[in-house]
C-alpha cells in the first residue's frame, strides 16, 4: 500500500510547522508574551526534530566537509551551524529574559542588561539566516510542493537519493 | 536509542553554545548591549504621568519613584499588523534575491567541464 506520507512531505510538513512558528514567534506584541514564550520553547524542540530527520545528511556533509564535497553543500552547512548557535542564543537570551514562561514555572530570572539586547540582535539574524536558509533549499521546497499531487512513483530510497543530490552531497 | 542519543548530542551542542555565551556575558565579553530597558523607557511615554527617566551621571537612567520597568508590552498596538509581516516580508526578499542566484550557481557547477578533453 502506497502511503501519502514520503519523507519529503514529512519534512515539508514539519518544515512548514516550524516557518509558521516562526512568523508568528516573531511577532510577540502580535500573539503576546505568553505564546510568544512557550512558542518560542516548543520551536527548539521543533528544530531538534528537523535536525534528527536531516541527521544523515549532517553526519555526512561533516565528515567530508574538507574533503570531496560540492561547495553548495559547504555554504550550506556553514550557515546551518551559523544558524543553530544564532537558535541557541535566542532560545537561551529568550529564558533568561522571560516574563511568562519561566515565572509560570516558579523560576524567577533577573531580567535586562545584555540579555535583551542580545535576544534582539540574535533574532534579527536569525530573521536573516532562516531566510538564507529557505532560499538555499528553495529549489526543494518547490519541487516538493509541486509533486504533492502526484502520484508516488519512487521508492523511498530513490527518493533519499534524490534528496541527497539536490542538498550537495556526492 | 539511536534517537536519544544524536538528540543528546544536539542538546549538548545546544548546552555548550549557551554555556559560551553565558559565559561571555558575564565576563563583560558581549558589551554594548547593555541598553535595552533603557532604550525602552526613552522610547515611550512614561506609565501614569511619571516623570521620564533621566540619565545619572553614570549614564544610566533610574526608574523614577513608583514606576514599574517597562516591557515591551507598554508598546502601541499599532506595531502588531506590521511586526507580523516583517519577517514575512524580509524572508520573502531573500529568497527572491538569494535563490535564483544559487540555482544559477549550481547549474553552472553542474555544466562546467570536470577534466579537460582528453585530445586537446
Amino acid at each position: 500500500m502506497r502511503t501519502f506520507w514520503t519523507p519529503s512531505r514529512i519534512n515539508l510538513a514539519i518544515d512548514l510547522s516550524i516557518f509558521i512558528a516562526f512568523l508568528i514567534a516573531m511577532a510577540p506584541r502580535t500573539s503576546g508574551i505568553a505564546i510568544h514564550e512557550w512558542l518560542s520553547i516548543a520551536f527548539g524542540a521543533a528544530i531538534i526534530a528537523h535536525l534528527l530527520l536531516h541527521w544523515q545528511w549532517i553526519v555526512q556533509v561533516t565528515r567530508r566537509l574538507f574533503g570531496h564535497v560540492a561547495v553548495s553543500a559547504r555554504i550550506n552547512h556553514l550557515l546551518n551551524v551559523l544558524l543553530f548557535i544564532d537558535l541557541t542564543v535566542v532560545i537561551l537570551s529568550g529564558l533568561l529574559i522571560s516574563e511568562a514562561a519561566l515565572p509560570a514555572l516558579g523560576i524567577q530570572v533577573e531580567r535586562g542588561g545584555a540579555w535583551r539586547g542580545l535576544h534582539d540582535l540574535s533574532a534579527n539574524a536569525f530573521m536573516l539566516l532562516i531566510g538564507l536558509h529557505i532560499a538555499l533549499h528553495w529549489h526543494w521546497i518547490v519541487r516538493t510542493v509541486g509533486r504533492l499531487g502526484h502520484k508516488r512513483h519512487r521508492s523511498p530510497a530513490a527518493l533519499q537519493a534524490a534528496a541527497d543530490v539536490e542538498e550537495g552531497v556526492e | 536509542m539511536k534517537i536519544l542519543g544524536r538528540t543528546s548530542v544536539i542538546l549538548l551542542a545546544a548546552l555548550l553554545i549557551g554555556g559560551l555565551t553565558f559565559a561571555a556575558v558575564n565576563a563583560g565579553w558581549i558589551s554594548g548591549f547593555d541598553h535595552g530597558p533603557d532604550r525602552d523607557r526613552a522610547a515611550f511615554q512614561p506609565l501614569d504621568g511619571a516623570q521620564a527617566a533621566q540619565p545619572d551621571a553614570a549614564g544610566t537612567r533610574a526608574l523614577p519613584a513608583g514606576e514599574r520597568e517597562r516591557s515591551f508590552r507598554d508598546r502601541p498596538d499599532g506595531f502588531a499588523f506590521a511586526e507580523l509581516l516583517k519577517p514575512l516580508l524580509v524572508v520573502t526578499l531573500i529568497v527572491a534575491v538569494v535563490a535564483p542566484l544559487y540555482s544559477l550557481l549550481r547549474k553552472r557547477r553542474r555544466t562546467m567541464p570536470t577534466a579537460p578533453p582528453a585530445n586537446s
